[in-house]
């Protein structure tokens, strides 16, 4: 192993594989494909590491070229996917949620917003350095979905 | 609802990553932390991205569906499957019949289903591969997803959901809108090959030529910067000499035409047949003796590259730059997909756009 960057990066990766993969499956839908936008996301970031200003930045640069490189795989997709391969994503209809439904009818920026915080559990100032956004920014954002939220599909419950 | 409560439900389906991923992204780690950081790079500049709109809405067109196919299309894309209307449109092309279900356009995201039905002969089947050609027209950008949802060997018809994201930076000036298919593959087999035998003998250096015009490289540039340092490395490589080629083929339209070392690296030339047509492809894996793999450690920058030969022959060279010690006790197998030469014709319903927008976007 060469720098302690290079250590932190490694240390990154490991424990937070299974989030970027989450976050990589919450565009495409497809385990294949999140795999490959992860692997994807981790070599670009190794690549641009000596530029990641601080060690405390990677976390962020990884996660936004997770999201990038789920971005590229769905516009580079040419081939019709057999339906098998969205068998996981079958839940049993009692386990089934409204909140499920409405994310999928949010613009993407406040999907991911929603996805970060609740079910990813990131801290605001994580999800700032993420969007590049201030971090008010954030929890004005934040309580705005919620709010939306509990208005539009938890009366229904 | 509390945020608890909120968070609960969020986290309670998620979909979590198989043993697989893990081994997958150890190996990765380890390779590249065996490989010199980069030094000096430029600024990194954005990807492009284009996107298109549209969205639909209805839902006794999914009738068309088997129960697990709604529940899966209602999970996937819930706002769009709910709002799908009924279309019930058919073309006929090349003896071929395409049915549009059901569509909706919905805010930025547009959902089609469809059927095709194959009257006069078997070119449906439960591979058909609509191949980029199934759209909903609109004047976005936009990218998009194809599902085969059912195949019926009894009718010979298969069911596919076509669903859409689009940008949708100005309002739609034209009131009707068309669905069109212009072609599909079908037929299509993954079949792995033992090129191991063949690894014999290539040790020596090999008779090499310049790059012919390239069609493309496989690999990974991170940034703008680096693409432009592949480039200059593809437009210094020396490949496989074609004229030596060793035409061995190894499966329906792909040929092994050249294996051996050039410049320290481990080269294999694979002859796919009329690309345009059939979209033949593959990968390769190169295996230690002792089980490691080669197959994505192996140049990540330039992990092939390709040029186009005659009657659009497409020529593939996959470039080893880290290969087992000793590769004489290396494995080396190729995994290739081929199907039927596609098939043509142009199918295509038009309908008015009102029909399957939902109520925001009017």
């Amino acid at each position: 192993m060469g720098t302690n960057k290079e250590q932190v990066f490694v240390d990154i990766v490991q424990t937070r594989s299974h989030q970027l993969y989450r976050i990589a499956m919450s565009f495409l839908h497809s385990s294949h494909d999140a795999e490959d936008a992860v692997s994807n996301a981790i070599e670009a970031t190794w690549k641009n590491l000596w530029r990641i200003g601080n060690e405390g930045a990677i976390p962020a640069y990884l996660i936004r070229c997770t999201i990038n490189a789920a971005k590229m795989e769905l516009r580079h997709r040419r081939h019709t996917e057999p339906i098998e391969s969205y068998q996981e994503f079958l839940i049993a209809p009692e386990n089934r949620t409204n909140v499920g439904d409405y994310l999928t009818g949010l613009k993407e920026k406040d999907r991911l917003l929603l996805i970060l915080k609740y079910q990813e559990d990131m801290p605001e100032a994580e999800i700032a350095a993420i969007f590049r956004i201030p971090r008010g920014t954030v929890s004005s954002r934040l309580s705005r979905l919620v709010k939306r939220l509990r208005a539009d599909v938890l009366k229904e419950e | 609802m509390t945020e608890q409560k909120l968070r609960a439900l969020m986290q309670r389906d998620v979909v979590e990553p198989s043993e697989e991923f893990d081994e997958r992204i150890a190996l990765q780690l380890k390779n590249l932390t065996r490989k010199k950081e980069p030094k000096m790079k430029r600024n990194a500049s954005i990807i492009v991205a284009v996107a298109l709109v549209l969205v639909l809405g209805m839902s006794t067109a999914l009738a068309a569906f088997n129960d697990d196919v709604n529940q899966l299309l209602y999970q996937i894309w819930p706002q769009a499957a709910m709002a799908l209307r009924p279309v019930n449109l058919v073309s006929e092309s090349q003896g071929i019949r395409m049915e549009v279900v059901s569509a909706v356009l919905n805010e930025t995201e547009s959902l089609v289903t469809l059927t095709m039905q194959d009257l006069e002969d078997d070119r449906i089947d439960e591979t058909t591969d609509l191949f980029d050609s199934a759209i909903l027209q609109l004047p976005y950008d936009g990218a998009g997803t194809v599902i085969q949802t059912d195949y019926d060997p009894e009718t010979k018809t298969a069911s596919f959901a076509v669903h859409m994201d689009f940008n949708m930076d100005h309002p739609a000036e034209s009131d009707k809108v068309s669905f069109r298919v212009s072609r599909f593959l079908s037929h299509k087999r993954e079949q792995t090959v033992d090129l191991t035998p063949y690894i014999v003998g290539t040790i020596e250096e090999a008779d090499s030529m310049p790059v012919p015009a390239i069609r493309g490289w496989g690999g990974s540039p991170a940034s703008k910067d680096d693409h432009q340092t592949v480039t200059d490395k593809v437009s210094r490589l020396r490949v496989l000499n074609t004229q030596r080629s060793l035409e061995i083929p190894i499966a329906d339209g792909v040929t092994l035409t050249g294996i051996g070392m050039i410049d320290g690296a481990f080269h294999v030339q694979i002859r796919y047949s009329d690309v345009l047509h059939t979209d033949n492809h593959g990968f390769l894996t190169l295996t230690s003796h002792d089980g490691k793999s080669y197959m994505d450690a192996g140049l990540p920058e330039i992990g092939s590259v390709s040029w186009f030969g005659e009657n659009h022959d497409s020529w593939e060279e996959y470039i080893f730059e880290q290969y087992p010690d000793n590769l004489s006790d290396a494995t080396l197998q190729g995994t290739f997909t081929t199907a039927s030469p596609a098939t043509e014709g142009d199918w295509y319903v038009t309908f008015p756009l009102s029909l399957i927008q939902t109520q925001k976007n009017q």
